[in-house]
């Protein structure tokens, strides 16, 4: 049963005569038909197929017709076919099948064959798809290590000889029952017929339980070594534009190592990538919501994956579009022009200064920056104004934060202290500081972190091999920092959405397996070298040995005399890398706009596509192009338009999360946060053991978490995970009861030296000035009138009550500034950039 | 049906740790087999469809209580086995209880006691990850790898009651109790303040700062209002609402009486109070030996909680720590207080009718060795230790499991503490087969293995 893929062109009926509301032709999309003969063919009882109707409207588009044509075949006794276009075998013959919409027909041939002839069963390519689809060896049934109440199934089905093992031999066969199939506990549990704490997974009748009872009753064939196996599937259509609440039926079909197709569709499993914008069923077929936006739908058989692209384009009209300033507007704005999206305006430069300041440096720009800023009229001031942010040391404080949690500079306890932990979290803090500050290319960068050797005190970054202490940690966290990747479902198990075996799993962390410690010169440090052996691993799965190799890559011959991780880092950093600058662009990408092009940022994979790959390609290339300079690809992203974009909404784009026609706002983080308020209420947080007038972007390590509520409530990650997503952004009841009602804030708003307490001493400037003052240090902008007023009111409210009351005038204007200031740092407007 | 079979779960380290390489569950295996017929898969799958009005209390009797010295005793064993205390009869008859818990004796019939629990893990930290989440701890002990129990719950099932957080710590976090990547929105809301300290008991951040009055707090709110200009309709992710939400609920316990008032300690009366005890701390007469803090109030505030809506409320009682001078210590410092504030407990929600609903788990991370050391004290030993049981519809008077004649292995029916954590979990209604991924988009399972104890409801 030899067929190959062809659109079916030849079958399509044409009708001249078009009414406008109907389509102007249906036709099939791509079926698996044989070569010669142009036919379908079904091969046995259980073959079966989805039939997918495209229909072409009078504007060229396409759309889904599967569930609205209706199917007839003659002859009538060859197939059934369902609603859906689903056709089964009912008999050996020849049959045409018509699909009919309107006045439009499209038609096909069918030919059956080896109907009801017992073709035997082979377990792994047609029973363990049945236990994957019903959800039977998923990690939290019985594809878990210990299985499910005595039953184990391999996980996602990836070892069929197991499978067959645990099945058929294992509890002296009382889960099969060869004399009487529909008897097996198998079939009983399945149906739940009997108990089964899973739930009824199949349904007597169904075609999966008839496999499985046909398979039983054969005797329980495992079938020949030499069968053939999945080689890739396929899943039709590729890509799709589609309406609202519009349907897109989905057909997969199978590719086998001997070169034969099958129609899997129902066997396979399917999961879109946002849910909000669409969901499939488990017959395949999507269903989009009416929120504009892109979905990737995962198809998985068998440890093959494919993906389905759908978009919901709004297409509403793209007049005007801010200035192209370089690359990044040109393929935002050429993809908002594709789906229809007008951008929201630029935003004005009391906005672009808070938020850049916040975005580069980390900090609210001050008051005399904004004022300055605001009058000065050259028109190249936003670019001077990125330029200084980026030269200065704020900025590198800034990336260091950052950059010191997912490189988990973190300050462990040797016998009960952490002391001895401390100089080298400092050193290793204080060397990704200067790094940045340096804007030391990002490959050197990485390879001075990865290929580090020595001593703590003389090589700060082997800090990272006292933290990333096997070599399964360092090859994990390498791979999902630096390529992207998560490779950790690879250590036990082929990666379910991925091409990723143990062999790739354990060949790359070849490259780590020469790394040796040594005590160093102080207790809890450490000497880290190559110890002088060929660089092997061992795959875990077969015991193997592997030689390192990059991913997808050719191994490397390396003698003991090579350092392997100079080869790790020489294969990430070639400029034809796939995985190491599309990876840091992305992963910057998000910083800046709080949404990855691919999310979350660092699990990029063919299934989990970038809403915009050119964007993503051009970022990455630009990036490895300027000599992996940060600094550069920072300061392309703030300087386009589409950073600059404001965040308000116009009348098209307010859902948009993903194509980057406005700005989406982030709430501060808690150390930027915590700074702020400092800086608007002008006051300070006093951290152990660090010079007065420390920034909380500027702590060295995770352990002044531990010694600020603030940081802890407001997410401050611990250093513990390559994952950026350790810190935490979430909004928290304990979070607002802090800044409503805690000691740490009154203290700050009420401080002697304090602004509250300076605005009201000072009888040079009015209530209204001051609150001007107020506005621009909280909001980078002057109040309005409004805004200024209700300030001032409540000063005079608040000093009338005290002279009414003979009460002290002073104390009241004070509390009144208070007051104020207490409400702008807990204002939205304030807690986020926008 | 046969019980899991945990001895082929994860890499070896995880079965190391998680005493599940151990010789006793193969039995456990066989027994679990052979055990439970139809009726009874039956039951417990009726019972999983639990209402989620439940709660939950843990008592958490943090470093490890000797098994010899409060619900094991081995009156038969050798003296350096035995110890110094005696074995006294409960009012459940063929129970004996350590004779320092008179007390506990007369309410025997109202709580069950595990005595074949175990695992492999005999550090701290390490050992408290695995019974607050059922997985083994990483290598930072103190770090959550995976979420607690606690956060699990509050992820699941979110708030019972609006006004007040479903997850509590009393009074502050400890190793084991964090949300690891369910995200800090799922952290124990840690009440600060500590019931056991001298002076009115009050919740930090739930009443107005010194020097705010709550009009002047009325007055800030109208500011913030006036002020706060940023609509939410610039942020789609839902965040900005959030903080809306959480913010309204910050204000609705400061300036209304309910979660005021379910962490209101002062209300109760003296006389309850008393019966929970005011027992001092006990200080540790030399620096190497633990001390007791005076915790006994703390189980009150859990019992105001759990009736107020609170769905799990985690209770530190620590320092079980009893390495030195063990007896001295438990006889001057940890029983008394025990006996004492954990039967008012148990009557106090067995009289409110709320202890039907409110499951009472007490445990440490481990037992302590069998034999006594050189320095009159017991060590760390996981391999088999004990666990007090009440409410939440399990029968008072039950033994589960034992130990062997020198209280060091289990002898019958051995427990895992993931058991007793799938056992508090189908009580408060939550589906242990859920997943969330972790940081590598990998999908956990809430518990790894482990199935309930229903030998607890018969």
């Amino acid at each position: 049963m030899k067929r190959t893929i062809q659109t079916l062109a030849a079958a399509v009926a044409m009708i001249s005569l078009a009414a406008q509301a109907n389509p102007t032709k249906i036709a099939f999309e791509s079926l698996p038909l044989s070569k010669d003969a142009k036919t379908l063919q079904l091969v046995g009882s259980g073959d079966r197929m989805q039939l997918l109707v495209n229909a072409y409207e009078a504007d060229g588009r396409l759309r889904d017709a599967t569930h609205e044509a209706v199917y007839s075949a003659a002859p009538a006794n060859i197939v059934t076919i369902s609603k859906s276009g689903f056709i089964k075998p009912k008999a050996d013959g020849t049959t045409t099948i018509t699909a009919k919409l309107g006045d439009k027909t499209a038609s096909v041939k069918v030919a059956v064959s080896e109907f009801g002839k017992a073709q035997e069963i082979n377990f792994a390519n047609r029973i363990v798809p049945v236990f994957t689809k019903g959800g039977c060896n998923g990690g939290g049934c019985h594809g878990k290590s210990g299985g499910q109440n005595g039953f184990k199934l391999s996980l996602l089905g990836f070892e069929p000889t197991e499978d067959y093992e645990y099945l058929v031999k294992e509890a002296r066969m009382r889960r099969i029952f060869p004399a009487a199939p529909d008897h097996s506990l198998l079939l009983r549990k399945g149906a739940a017929v009997v108990p089964h704490g899973g739930g009824k997974k199949l349904e007597v009748g169904s075609h999966d339980y008839e496999l499985l009872r046909r398979w039983i009753a054969q005797g329980m064939p495992y079938g020949n070594p030499d069968d053939p196996t999945v080689s890739k599937i396929e899943v039709f259509p590729r890509e799709r534009v589609m309406k609202p609440k519009a349907n897109q039926q989905l057909s997969v079909i199978a590719h086998y190592t001997d070169g034969h197709v099958e129609d899997v569709t129902r066997a396979a499993l399917f999961e879109a990538n946002e849910k909000e914008i669409a969901e499939v069923d488990e017959h395949g077929l999507i269903t989009m919501h009416e929120q504009p936006g892109d979905v990737a739908v995962m198809v998985r058989y068998q440890g093959k994956v494919a993906v389905s692209l759908a978009s919901l384009p709004l297409g509403a009209p793209v007049k005007h579009l801010p200035p192209e300033r370089n690359y990044i507007d040109n393929l935002v704005f050429k993809k908002l022009k594709k789906v229809g999206m007008p951008p929201s305006e630029l935003s004005d430069d009391e906005t672009f200064i808070r938020r850049v300041t916040l975005d580069v440096a980390g900090r609210l720009p001050t008051k005399a920056e904004t004022e300055k800023f605001l009058a000065n009229k050259d028109p190249k001031k936003r670019e001077m104004w990125i330029d200084q942010l980026l030269a200065s040391s704020d900025y590198a404080d800034y990336f260091a934060n950052y950059w010191s949690a997912l490189l988990r500079n973190q300050r462990t306890v040797v016998g009960g202290r952490t002391e001895p932990y401390v100089r080298g979290t400092y050193a290793f803090h204080s060397w990704i500081r200067e790094s940045l500050d340096q804007n030391k290319p990002y490959d050197i960068f990485v390879r001075e972190v990865l290929a580090a050797s020595g001593d703590i005190a003389h090589n700060p970054p082997v800090a990272w091999y006292r933290q990333v202490k096997s070599s399964n940690q360092q090859l994990e966290d390498t791979a999902q920092l630096f390529l992207g990747t998560r490779l950790q479902c690879a250590q036990c198990h082929h990666h379910p959405f991925e091409k990723w075996s143990q062999a790739d799993y354990y060949s790359f962390g070849a490259f780590f397996s020469q790394v040796a410690r040594r005590p160093g010169s102080q207790p809890g440090e450490e000497m880290i070298f190559a110890s002088r052996k060929v660089p092997t691993g061992t795959n875990k799965k077969n015991s193997q040995k592997v030689l390192p190799a990059g991913l997808g890559a050719k191994p490397f011959e390396l003698t003991a005399d090579d350092d392997a991780r100079h080869s790790l880092v020489d294969w990430m950093t070639k400029p034809d890398n796939r995985f190491f600058a599309h990876a840091l662009v992305n992963r910057y990408w998000k910083l800046f706009f709080n949404r990855g092009l691919v999310e979350p940022e660092d699990d990029m994979r063919e299934t989990n596509p970038a809403t915009n790959p050119e964007l993503l390609d051009a970022l990455a290339a630009n990036f490895v192009k300027s000599g992996f300079d940060l600094k550069r690809l920072v300061r392309d992203i703030v300087t386009s338009s589409t950073y600059q974009l404001s965040a308000i909404p116009n009348s098209h784009n307010a859902k948009d999360k993903q194509y980057f026609s406005r700005y989406y706002p982030k709430r501060l983080s808690a150390e930027v946060l915590l700074d702020a308020i400092n800086a608007l209420t002008k006051s300070n947080t006093k951290w152990t053991g660090l010079p007065a007038g420390t920034r909380a972007v500027q702590l060295p390590d995770n352990y002044f978490n531990s010694k600020s509520y603030f940081l802890q409530v407001f997410g401050r990650p611990d250093s513990a995970s390559a994952c950026a997503c350790e810190r935490s952004q979430e909004a928290s009841l304990a979070q607002s009861l802090h800044l409503l009602n805690s000691k740490d804030i009154q203290s700050k708003l009420s401080a002697s030296t304090g602004r509250a307490a300076e605005l009201a001493l000072n009888d040079k400037l009015k209530d209204e000035q001051k609150m001007q003052e107020l506005y621009l240090w909280a909001f980078s902008r002057k109040a309005m009138s409004h805004e200024a007023n209700v300030g001032v009111e409540h000063v005079e409210t608040k000093l009338n009550r005290a002279k009414e009351a003979k009460a002290d005038e002073k104390k009241a204007k004070r509390e009144a500034y208070e007051d104020i200031v207490w409400a702008l740092i807990s204002s939205k407007e304030f807690l986020f950039n926008h | 049906m046969r019980d899991e079979q945990p001895n082929e779960f994860g890499c070896p380290e995880f079965r190391r740790l998680s005493g599940i390489d151990r010789r006793g569950f193969v039995r456990a295996g066989v027994l679990g087999m052979a055990g439970l017929s139809l009726a009874d898969v039956l039951r417990a799958e009726s019972m999983t469809g639990a209402k989620r009005e439940n709660s939950v209390i843990i008592l958490w009797m943090r470093g490890g209580p000797s098994q010899h010295e409060t619900w094991d005793p081995k009156p038969e064993a050798p003296t350096e086995y035995r110890g110094a205390f005696g074995a006294m009869s409960t009012n459940v008859p063929g129970i004996r209880i350590c004779d320092l818990l008179p007390m506990h004796a007369k309410i025997q019939d109202k709580y069950s006691i595990i005595r074949s629990l175990h695992h492999s893990d005999a550090g701290h930290s390490r050992a408290d990850q695995m019974m607050f989440t059922g997985y083994p701890g990483g290598a930072q002990a103190d770090q959550n790898y995976y979420p607690s129990c606690g956060s699990i719950v509050a992820r699941q099932l979110g708030g019972k009651e609006s006004k007040l957080p479903p997850y509590v710590m009393v009074p502050r976090r400890v190793p084991g109790v964090d949300p690891a990547y369910l995200g800090k929105r799922f952290a124990p809301f840690e009440t600060m303040a500590d019931p056991a300290n001298e002076g009115p008991f009050s919740i930090p951040n739930f009443s107005p700062a010194q020097g705010v009055s709550f009009d002047r707090l009325g007055e800030r709110r109208g500011l913030l209002d006036s002020f706060d200009q940023l609509r939410h309709e610039v942020d789609s992710s839902g965040e900005l609402e959030a903080m809306d939400g959480f913010q309204q609920q910050a204000w609705n316990i400061v300036s209304g009486p309910d979660a005021r008032t379910a962490f209101d300690l002062d209300a109760e009366p003296r006389g309850l109070r008393e019966r929970y005890g005011f027992m001092p701390a006990y200080k540790a007469p030399t620096p190497d030996r633990c001390g007791v803090p005076a915790w006994s109030q703390r189980l009150l505030l859990a019992r105001r909680l759990v009736e107020a809506g609170v769905r799990l409320v985690t209770v530190d009682v620590r320092w079980w720590d009893t390495h030195v001078k063990g007896y001295e210590t438990m006889r001057d410092g940890f029983l008394p207080r025990w006996d004492r504030a954990y039967t008012a407990l148990i009557e106090d929600l067995h009289d409110r009718g709320l202890l039907d609903s409110t499951m009472v788990i007490a445990w440490g991370e481990f037992g302590r060795s069998p034999k006594v050391n050189k320095t009159g004290g017991r060590d760390h030993y996981p391999y088999v230790f004990s666990a007090a049981v009440a409410g939440g519809g399990i029968q008072g008077g039950r033994l589960i499991g034992s130990s062997d004649a020198k209280g060091a292995f289990p002898a019958d029916n051995p427990k895992r503490p993931q058991d007793v954590l799938a056992t508090m979990y189908r009580h408060l209604g939550i589906d242990t087969h859920t997943t969330y991924e972790d940081h590598a988009g990998r999908p956990n399972p809430v518990l790894p293995f482990g199935r309930p104890i229903d030998e607890l409801f018969t």
